[in-house]
């Protein structure tokens, strides 16, 4: 008897033994899980409800799932002659506008409250407004609305037909989108007209610059380049392989990108390789005319959206572009290369293609 | 003159039309003045709902003055400003754009009562451009008012769910 107990006992034992390092292991990370869970809590309580979800449906990162960043709303605020803080609630005739750009739609540069659009097709919720009604700058809902969104969309713009209760919702899904909604009546508020929908938050707690604005559109659609003058060499104009790849990176960045370098550069690379960009198989996209800040801001959207089109996830485009670097990418059998934040290349971005490759996933390389 | 002559008959003509449309319209009755409200009301709001949403650049702005027609005093205000320009013309004509939609069902809310009416409108719609083209249903709300004798259009938006399918 007293044998099987000892023995009983040793069983019980033993396990126990093995199992303590593994509870310890996960008692650990439940720590650090509730701990990250109370960091979160807190971005939120400052705002009372729901702070800046950006993962509802619908949401497109940035300030309350608007898509659009702190530091562009501020800009709003701050530039528009506009600004203001008025929201008239009520009923709207809304209609929308929007890409493809031209004739009615205008030349799509930027917005009048200042938001830059280069020609693209940027997906933000905003909306032009009569600014004697509401005040750009100001975070107002809408509902119903094309999108089904049940957050804010920022006043941003005017029309020469936005007179009076009227809104023009911006919508960057294109004609068939636009002509879908027609013309119907909204109904316009300062607070949420949805259970759950996403405010502006009141803390710092907001990921802004190229982390919020960290949605890129889906592969497929296109955006516009233009070339800027000089970029090429004279007669030599880049390849038309590159000017469809080009277009593809410009609609995932979801703006007009300006081509600065073309053919129109030195033969050979730093490492004494010939470039390819006297074969037109590469572009630069110059911080100036493109408008980011050296080693920041949109050039490393630019250069996410550039993996992005070579087949790279885009968790994986965001992480490799901010990290900086050149990276090569077999994609389609092409070697697709983006080149930022490395060496010379924090002015500017540098996408090139080669015919032919051979290896899988991407190579990092620094210069 | 002969184009103000047309408007109004060519409102006569979708208001006869859309008599039979809906399936969800009750059966009216003699002795049942309220339904025979909420009948009217239905057909106002089809007809509003075809007219708002069948368009062509060919037919844009015979149906904004169609629209005009139906709304009430406010609504009507708010068209006027919202007219179709002649740049708004060119870009359907060089879109190939068209809209066309068919009435799948009418449900008045029966919790409305004179002189108001709110119905819900479910369209079959197909929008169609040179490069794409879409069918979807939409369920829309359309708010009405009596007002002389007949139906005005006061609000048309997309129902409180706010989703086309």
């Amino acid at each position: 008897m007293s044998d099987a107990r000892s023995e009983h006992s040793g069983r019980a034992v033993w396990p126990w033994l093995v199992a303590a390092p593994f509870a310890a292991v996960l008692a650990i990370v439940l720590g650090i899980l509730l701990l990250l869970a109370g960091a979160v809590q807190q971005c939120g309580s400052d705002s009372g409800t729901r702070s800046a979800d950006v993962s509802g449906t619908g949401a497109l990162g940035g300030v309350a799932g608007t898509g659009i960043t702190r530091s562009q709303i501020e800009g709003v605020r701050r530039g528009s002659p506009y600004a203001g803080a008025r929201v008239t609630p009520g009923e709207y005739l809304a209609t929308s506008y929007g890409p493809p750009w031209g004739g009615i739609q205008g030349a799509g540069v930027a917005t009048s409250g200042g938001l830059r659009i280069n020609g693209g097709s940027p997906r933000w919720y905003q909306v032009a407004v009569d600014p004697q009604l509401i005040s750009h700058g100001t975070l107002v809902y809408l509902w119903p609305n094309p999108f089904a969104w049940s957050g804010p969309f920022l006043a941003a713009d005017t029309g020469g037909a936005i007179r009076g209760r009227r809104i023009d919702f911006y919508d960057w899904r294109g004609r068939v989108a636009q002509y879908r909604w027609g013309h119907r009546h909204t109904t316009a508020s300062e607070v949420p007209q949805q259970p759950g929908a996403p405010v502006e938050a009141t803390s710092s707690c907001e990921l802004d610059g190229d982390a919020s604005d960290s949605t890129l559109a889906l592969p497929g659609v296109k955006g516009r380049v233009t070339i800027a003058p000089l970029a090429n060499a004279p007669g030599t104009p880049v390849r038309s392989e590159l000017l469809g790849f080009l277009e593809r990176v410009a609609g995932i960045a979801g703006r007009g990108l300006v081509l600065t370098t073309g053919t129109n550069h030195g033969e050979r690379t730093s490492s004494g390789r010939i470039s390819d960009h006297v074969l037109g198989l590469a572009g630069d996209f110059g911080s100036v005319a493109n408008e980011f800040p050296l080693g920041g801001g949109f050039g490393t959207r630019l250069a996410a959206a550039g993996l992005r089109a070579a087949g790279v996830p885009e968790a994986e485009a965001w992480r490799l572009a901010t990290a900086g670097g050149g990276h090569d990418v077999c994609h389609d059998g092409w070697r697709i290369q983006v080149i930022w934040r490395t060496g010379g290349h924090f002015d500017h971005v540098h996408i090139g293609l080669r015919r032919g490759c051979g290896f899988a996933g991407v190579r990092t390389f620094q210069i | 003159m002969h184009r103000r002559l047309l408007n109004p008959l060519l409102v006569v003509a979708l208001l006869v039309g859309a008599a039979g449309i809906g399936p969800d319209v009750p059966r009216q009755s003699d002795s049942r003045p309220r339904e025979d409200a909420h009948g009217g009301a239905v057909r106002t709001a089809s007809v509003y709902a075809l007219v708002a949403r069948n368009r062509t650049a060919g037919n844009r702005l015979t149906a904004w003055r169609c629209e005009i027609a139906l709304a009430s005093p406010a609504y009507r205000r708010e068209l006027r400003r919202a007219r179709p320009s002649r740049a708004d013309l060119i870009t359907l004509r060089l879109d190939h754009a068209s809209a066309s939609a068919q009435v799948v069902g009418a449900r008045p809310d029966p919790s409305r009562t004179l002189p108001r009416a709110r119905v819900v409108v479910t369209l079959r719609e197909r929008i169609v451009t040179r490069d794409e083209q879409l069918t979807s249903e939409t369920v829309n709300e359309v708010l009405l008012n009596h007002h002389r004798g007949i139906w005005l259009v006061t609000r048309w938006t997309l129902s409180a769910d706010g989703r086309a399918r």
